[in-house]
């Protein structure tokens, strides 16, 4: 407490009095003292955030914590028995949790302006791993995805995306007042990325890249002519791979009917519609599922939807999918508040990325789209997933801070004291 | 894109600097079609769900559980039965089978694209099951899939097979029931067929209680087979490990069976039996019998042997029957214990000619010696004091013509004449009184000198003695209230068969310590009623130790060959041979002086 500048909490009043819109009342639990003490550590003191703000770092922090109960009971039962250690995946999540939470604040805490900034040298960076991966990557599952730097391995087709949003933003907010030559150099680092993706090979993350990229195009406003151009381009260019990936096009045949060849092809996807069928309307109950102990595969990672819904039936799966629209939402509300073109479009393409990739994830598990790899954020486990995701809920944060106009004369004042 | 933006009201960005490009603000359309984009999706997604979870879930629940649930079926597993004396008589034992699915084969460590040639394997496993590389390459053939290559092989060949780690072959597991004893009980214990279904002896009468209680158990499990607690019944897991234990002793029997063998070949008869009874408990310890089988093999032997004719099969039980005879008359009174019998070498009853086996005759001689020369003639006379329809009530009380109690499969009973046939012939009191004219097994004869030997107790004549740790058998007397016959009637009985064997035609089981009781029979054969010309069953029934009987021994070749073949020539040394065992075996003292 030595180290509180005097006045601090003084200054913060008179703010409150301009905002309308933010609710003056601190939330009861924390009584005055505390209350300081946190707002230290906060880009805007708690009382001036806008309600959107509030209420989506409620909605990561619970996203992110009923991750680590779904992940525990999801990976428990192999962990105890594959390494001897239940708790194996849940330490190694909690602490690559607690790094993506510090990576989360510094994403509230630094102004979008300079993320912007950061965004086109980061994505280069992004770039240049994927071209190290692609040469020197780990390979799982037929698969080079991972880098292996040091004690950690990092997925750079996950740690990019925060970084695309943040460069796309850059790139469609103002497409028609750059020059043809940037829109060329990104346009061409934007497709180079999703070939080297593509060809790791991972179609799922290419696919959630581009239609990423494809929404933010549309929510910035390009053509709509230009859109359907480029989609149907993106679904020529993914009918191509999947006709030459025979993994892929066994993957396709698989998911349209998955019972032909239960024990092959459509193994993964027969384990994982059983899995949620058996939940019935109100689930075997937290930790009861039976799937998971080794019929279903990657009930860790990418199936851990199944595990999820074959414990919480239905209703849970509604919730689950309700607690998404909720956040969609919420980013749409905070992109409609935000009050530049860049920070809507951050905001539009942080939401859609979270949201949708829970939903091609959710997608894959329920057999509505070929099985493919994917993450379902926060909740499956991988370090890189999940330090991408809270950086993206970081960046949506920000920009609800931001819209509220508060910040900008709160640093002001901040400066002039 | 400016032209389509014009009507929008805020201009605050638009600069007068020509070089920068007006820019609008983001139409909120655009972004709310973002929103609606993902909701669409969403909403597609809880119908999904709702149709998996609601529509679909009992069907993908059925199959599920289908999947997880494992129906494990009893393999079938049978109780050990051992000997009283713990050894092993019929046991399970797992064997394996081999099968090659060449379409599958690998070694460890190959990539699994590969397929290894079926010559590769082969010439792995080969010495494993005692094959030629080119036999099994042979028996694989052109098949991919499925084929059987060799069965019976024991656990440590099979986890020698199972240790190569070559994938494509696989063990199967059955059990195969083994009998350690070989021919030895296979009369009483029978055998299972290939099936595994029994088809003889006690494996068939006591197959309820041999099969092991093992319910079809309904495990939920992991993929790896690992069973879950969840809705398992109770009980699931218990796997008694009871046997069960006969009263007979492998070593008697072995040594029966051995005696047995020798007389039925040097007389070159049919069949041979020995009984070795505890007169008190009804417990046999011996019930062999030859020529016999092996339950093994079974296959290689002909069925008639398959059933144990000493208890299944009826035959007149001639002289050894007397002592019953005598004891009954002297119960009523018909005789008294120091009285006098005359013989004169034939007596006509009915108009039919009644002689002593020898055609001799022995004059005015007391009971003893009715005993010690087996005089008929003695006996028809002795009989005769016994009105018949006390003598057919007495029979039929003893239990002649009932099934006996016992656990031995496929006991019979006796055969005798109606009441009113016996008290209206003559003939048949008569021949009754030396042991003709009605049948019974031996087993039955066996269990009649035991109430002689216990003081007027009917036994139950049984050969398991306990499962579960339990007495098996119920009550091993049967008329508990009261004996049949008073203790005065068998003293005096056992002391006048004890003369035979000091004096007369059993004189070859004296044993020197030894109190032994004893009578022969020879009786002529009946086949389908008459008797034929030369067809002998010469028997030997012993109580020892006289004082105190503990033990009945009886023994009977059917169809001895030769002029010289009486109870005192064939059946004898047998018994003789058994009681020498009997008496080591089961310690018994000599008696004093």
């Amino acid at each position: 407490m030595l180290f509180v500048p005097l006045g601090f909490s003084a200054n913060v009043k008179p703010h409150k009095a301009h905002s309308r819109r933010t609710p003056s009342k601190a939330p009861p639990c924390l009584n005055k003292s505390k209350r300081d003490f946190l707002n230290r550590f906060l880009p805007i003191p708690w009382e001036t955030w806008p309600s959107e703000g509030r209420l989506l770092l409620a909605l990561t922090a619970f996203w992110s914590i009923a991750g680590i109960f779904i992940l525990g009971s999801a990976s428990w039962w192999v962990a105890n028995r594959e390494m001897g250690d239940g708790a194996y995946y849940i330490k190694r999540q909690l602490i690559w949790l607690t790094a993506s939470w510090g990576l989360l604040y510094l994403a509230i805490s630094t102004k979008l302006k300079n993320w912007l900034k950061l965004a086109g040298p980061l994505l280069l960076t992004g770039w240049l791993m994927l071209v190290i991966t692609h040469f020197a990557g780990t390979t799982i599952n037929g698969s080079t995805r991972w880098l292996v730097i040091g004690p950690v391995q990092v997925q750079p087709s996950e740690l990019i995306k925060p970084f695309l949003i943040l460069q796309s933003a850059n790139l469609f907010s103002q497409w028609k007042r750059i020059n043809s030559d940037q829109k060329f150099f990104w346009i061409s680092i934007f497709i180079s990325l999703l070939l080297l993706i593509l060809f790791q090979p991972n179609l799922s993350t290419t696919a959630l890249i581009g239609t990423l990229l494809w929404l933010m195009a549309l929510g910035a406003g390009i053509k709509f002519r230009q859109l359907i151009g480029i989609a149907g381009l993106g679904v020529a260019l993914g009918t191509v791979s999947i006709l030459l990936k025979e993994y892929q096009r066994a993957r396709v045949i698989s998911f349209l009917n998955p019972w032909e060849d239960p024990q092959g092809t459509g193994y993964q996807l027969v384990q994982s519609l059983l899995a949620i069928g058996s939940g019935g309307w109100f689930g075997e109950g937290y930790g009861l599922s039976t799937q998971k102990l080794d019929y279903l595969p990657f009930r860790s990672t990418d199936f851990i939807f199944s595990v999820f819904a074959e414990e919480f039936g239905f209703i849970g799966s509604l919730m689950l999918l309700l607690f998404l629209i909720l956040f969609a939402f919420i980013g749409l509300r905070v992109a409609l508040r935000c009050r530049n073109n860049q920070s809507k479009l951050i905001a539009i393409g942080s939401s859609a990325i979270l949201v949708g990739q829970s939903m091609m994830n959710i997608a894959v598990a329920s057999g509505s789209m070929p099985t493919t790899g994917l993450p379902l954020p926060m909740i499956s486990y991988g370090g890189s997933s999940i330090l991408s995701s809270l950086l993206i809920a970081g960046l949506l944060l920000r920009c609800s801070l931001e819209s509220s106009g508060i910040l900008e004369e709160f640093t002001t004042q901040k400066q002039h004291n | 894109m400016s032209r389509d933006r014009r009507s929008y009201p805020s201009r605050k960005y638009r600069s007068k600097r020509l070089t920068v490009i007006p820019l609008d603000p983001i139409s909120h359309k655009r972004l709310r079609l973002v929103f609606a984009i993902l909701l669409l999706g969403l909403c597609g997604l809880i119908s999904r769900m709702a149709w998996l979870q609601v529509l679909q879930s009992s069907d993908l629940y059925a199959r599920a559980r289908a999947l997880q649930i494992h129906r494990v079926q009893p393999l079938g597993a049978r109780r050990t039965i051992v000997d009283r004396i713990g050894r092993l008589v019929a046991l399970d034992e797992q064997r394996f089978r081999l099968w090659a699915h060449p379409n599958n084969f690998r070694f460890p460590g190959d990539h699994s694209e590969l397929v290894r040639e079926p010559a590769e394997v082969a010439e792995k496993i080969s010495q494993y099951i005692d094959m030629s590389p080119s036999k099994i390459i042979n028996i694989m053939g052109d098949r991919r899939s499925g084929i059987r290559l060799i069965e019976g092989l024991d656990a440590d060949k099979a986890a020698d097979i199972s240790a190569l780690g070559i994938s494509g072959l696989e063990l199967t597991s059955y059990l195969q029931r083994v009998y350690p004893q070989g021919d030895l009980f296979a009369n009483v214990v029978g055998f299972l067929n290939l099936d595994r279904i029994p088809q003889a002896g006690l494996e068939q009468s006591l197959n309820n209680t041999l099969s092991r209680e093992e319910p079809v158990r309904r495990l939920r499990l992991t993929r790896d087979g690992t069973p879950l607690p969840d809705d398992l019944a109770p009980g699931v897991f218990y796997r008694d490990d009871e046997h069960l234990q006969l009263t007979l002793d492998s070593r008697l029997q072995e040594l029966s069976v051995k005696a047995l063998s020798v007389a039925v070949q040097e007389w070159n008869a049919k069949r041979g039996a020995a009984i070795v009874m505890d007169v008190t408990s009804g417990e046999l310890l011996t019930l062999a019998s030859t020529p016999s089988y092996d339950s093994n093999s079974y296959w290689n032997y002909s069925p008639s042997l398959f059933r144990e004719w000493s208890v299944q099969d009826l035959y007149e039980p001639g002289s050894t029957f007397k002592p019953i005879n005598l004891a009954l008359a002297l119960q009523e009174g018909a005789i008294q214990a120091d009285g006098t019998v005359i013989d004169t070498g034939i007596v006509n009853v009915g108009g039919w000619p009644i002689r002593n086996y020898d055609g001799g005759f022995s004059g005015v001689i007391d009971f003893p010696t009715v005993l010690q020369v087996s005089s008929n003639v003695g006996m028809v006379n002795a009989m005769r004091n016994l009105a018949p329809s006390r003598y057919w009530d007495w029979l039929h009380r003893l239990g002649l013509d009932v099934k006996p109690e016992t656990d031995l499969p496929g006991a019979l009973a006796g055969y005798l004449k109606s009441k009113k046939d016996f008290v209206n012939q003559p003939i048949e009191p008569a021949v009754a009184a030396f042991g003709h004219g009605f049948s019974l097994t031996p087993l039955k004869l066996a269990q009649l000198h035991a109430l002689i030997a216990n003081d007027g107790y009917l036994v139950r004549p049984h050969i398991t003695r306990r499962l579960h740790g339990e007495e098996l058998s119920k009550s091993p007397i049967l008329n508990k209230s009261q004996p049949l016959l008073r203790s005065e009637v068998t003293r005096t009985v056992r002391s006048w068969m004890e003369s035979v064997v000091e004096a007369g035609s059993g004189e070859g089981v004296k044993t020197d310590g030894y109190r032994i009781g004893g009578k022969t029979g020879t009786a002529d054969k009946s086949v389908n009623g008459t008797y034929q010309e030369g067809l002998k069953i010469c028997s030997f029934v012993a109580h020892l130790p006289v004082e105190k009987p503990r033990y009945v021994v009886l023994v009977v070749v059917d169809e001895p060959k030769g002029a010289n073949a009486f109870g005192s020539t064939v059946a004898v040394p047998v018994a003789k041979k058994i009681i020498d065992g009997l008496l080591v075996l089961e310690k018994i003292p000599p008696t004093d002086g």
